[in-house]
């Protein structure tokens, strides 16, 4: 197995990036996820936010009393050893089971989907329910988390037009990739799907409700289901 | 305390501050202004901390009025007219950087913005909007922060902070560091970490071209328009972090400023960084507006800033207990 040496640098006056691998892979994450971790804990001194990503990570400073040599020293220590051969030791990660309803207005592309692989709606379905999924990262919106582990046979390409509002909740395929939509926006992802959980809600502790590491699985509920749980607010 | 009242909103106001940090990591953008250099101002004139909310307008700005005495400072791009009506119908011009008396009944006109694309309207005490997540910046794409997560509209009333303890200010000259420093069309770049995308014409494409700022710019990003930057990865790379004033080729090859309101992450390659210091002139830019790139390097870039922030604070210098 190839050793990416951890490499960090700074992408720009105010932001140091450091890169954990070269591709997309368990390997990545798992020296993103530790990285992540040991930085959290470092306490850099003016540390306005820590970003991961899929192989990187981007630290944002302020720039009064930017002291360059303690924050690069205290990087350096603190993901210097994940860069090895060996794989970090995996991080205790949450599981997480989100509910999702397939049936109806739910899964809007669903028989589509099903229809491009010619496979039924309810193998669909038991494909998409069976894997486990891992969160990358949290990015691009607020509480929308990149998913990986979708299975090959129901990865499905992007509308050709996309859809001026997909519902909140809406879980969908895109390419190789499956994610859920946390607010009502327009959006071009394969929607097979809603969950009546709410994926992201700024005045609750944590206001996302997946994060980094965790474990993700879909379970299959009805529309009776879906409206009580709605109703809740979950 | 006062509160504000919206009687036209203008093209199009939200309530911003320093923005807010700590959750990117949960696919939260900062928001907050645009030009944080004409909020720092307006705000220590009116004797607040830089972080107190203000609200920025955009290209036209609107129509206020209070219920009770406000101290008003207007800063950033300089309305073609900014007036306050008394309750007999007499108007009278307000100038910009200056502690101004709008009164009770009283009505407060931000007219269009002839240069530049943002005014901001900062109020001795701060625009009292619940913060979320930590600040009062509004995200409007998401619904985060602000008014209701909103752009304001006519009717909308907003809260008036308690005074802060520092006194009201005076800044002379400030309009000679606004030109200076934030209304100015060549921008200072760093280089980008996505060197492999691009090859040296891509480079030198960038460096000895003019760009226009298109009329599809917002506070995501401002788009530009002129010759176009080749890529060599036929525009795409795996997603990561996009910091602010990050300069995005995607595909069609014309340049994209990533703003306060950018998705956290992105998929495009970057070739150049705006420096912190310009990220106010970013801010400033309006459509039609030529645009240069001068390169320099990191620690020039820190240089720049650190020399800019110590010229602030000699023309102005931050009430006591400023973040």
């Amino acid at each position: 197995m190839n050793s990416t040496p951890i490499e960090f640098d700074w992408s720009s006056d105010h932001t140091l990036r450091i890169v954990l691998g070269s591709e997309i892979s368990e390997r990545s994450h798992q020296r993103v996820v530790a990285a992540y971790a040991a930085l959290r804990s470092k306490q850099l001194p003016g540390l306005l936010d820590i970003t991961p990503a899929y192989t990187t990570i981007v630290l944002t400073f302020d720039l009064v009393d930017l002291d360059v040599d303690r924050i690069e020293a205290a990087v350096r220590s603190a993901v210097q050893p994940f860069g090895g051969e060996t794989s970090p030791s995996e991080t205790k990660s949450r599981v997480v089971e989100i509910p999702v309803c397939y049936d109806g207005d739910c899964g809007l592309d669903l028989a589509e989907v099903a229809a491009l692989h010619g496979i039924s709606p309810d193998e669909v379905v038991r494909l998409h329910t069976s894997a486990a999924y891992h969160v990358y990262f949290l990015g691009f919106s607020p509480g929308f988390a990149y998913l990986g582990g979708l299975p090959a046979a129901i990865a499905s390409p992007r509308l050709s037009t996309p859809r001026i509002r997909v519902p909140g909740g809406s879980v969908g395929i895109a390419g190789q990739q499956t994610g859920i939509y946390p607010q009502s926006t327009p959006g071009g992802w394969r929607i097979i799907g809603r969950t009546p959980l709410v994926m992201f809600d700024p005045h609750r502790n944590p206001s996302a409700l997946l994060a980094i590491a965790d474990r993700v699985r879909f379970i299959a509920i009805d529309q009776t289901e879906f409206a009580r749980l709605s109703r809740q607010g979950a | 305390m006062p509160t504000l009242r919206v009687v036209q909103p203008g093209m199009f106001t939200t309530v911003q501050d320093l923005g807010r940090f700590g959750f990117a990591a949960s696919g939260v953008a900062p928001a907050g202004a645009a030009d944080t250099l004409s909020l720092r101002i307006g705000n220590r004139i009116a004797g607040n901390r830089d972080d107190a909310a203000a609200l920025e307008m955009t290209l036209v700005g609107g129509v206020f009025t209070a219920d009770d005495h406000a101290l008003i400072v207007i800063s950033g791009a300089s309305p073609r007219a900014a007036t306050i009506k008394n309750a007999q119908g007499v108007v009278r011009a307000i100038p910009s950087y200056n502690v101004v008396d709008l009164n009770a009944g009283e009505e407060l006109q931000i007219g269009p913005l002839d240069t530049g694309a943002r005014t901001y309207m900062c109020v001795r005490g701060g625009i009292d909007v619940q913060p979320v997540l930590g600040a009062r910046a509004t995200h409007v794409a998401s619904g985060i922060g602000g008014f209701n997560g909103r752009a304001l509209r006519a009717g909308d009333e907003l809260s008036i902070g308690n005074p802060p303890p520092a006194m009201r200010r005076e800044a002379d000259d400030a309009g000679d560091f606004a030109r200076r420093h934030i209304f100015r069309n060549v921008l200072r770049v760093t280089p980008g970490p996505h060197a492999p995308s691009f090859d040296g014409d891509a480079v030198s494409i960038l460096a000895h071209a003019t760009y226009e700022v298109s009329e599809k710019s917002d506070r995501m990003g401002v788009r530009l328009a002129g010759p176009s930057v080749p890529t060599r990865t036929e525009g795409r790379m795996i997603t990561e972090p996009m910091p602010a004033g990050a300069i995005q080729i995607p595909e069609g090859g014309q340049p994209l400023i990533l703003g306060p309101d950018r998705p956290t992450t992105g998929g495009y390659p970057v070739i150049v960084n705006i420096i912190a210091a310009d990220l106010s002139a970013v801010g400033q830019s309006r459509p039609r507006d030529q645009i240069r790139f001068e390169f320099v390097t990191i620690e020039a870039a820190r240089t720049i800033w650190t020399t800019q922030r110590a010229e602030l604070d000699r023309l102005i210098p931050p009430a006591e207990g400023r973040m």
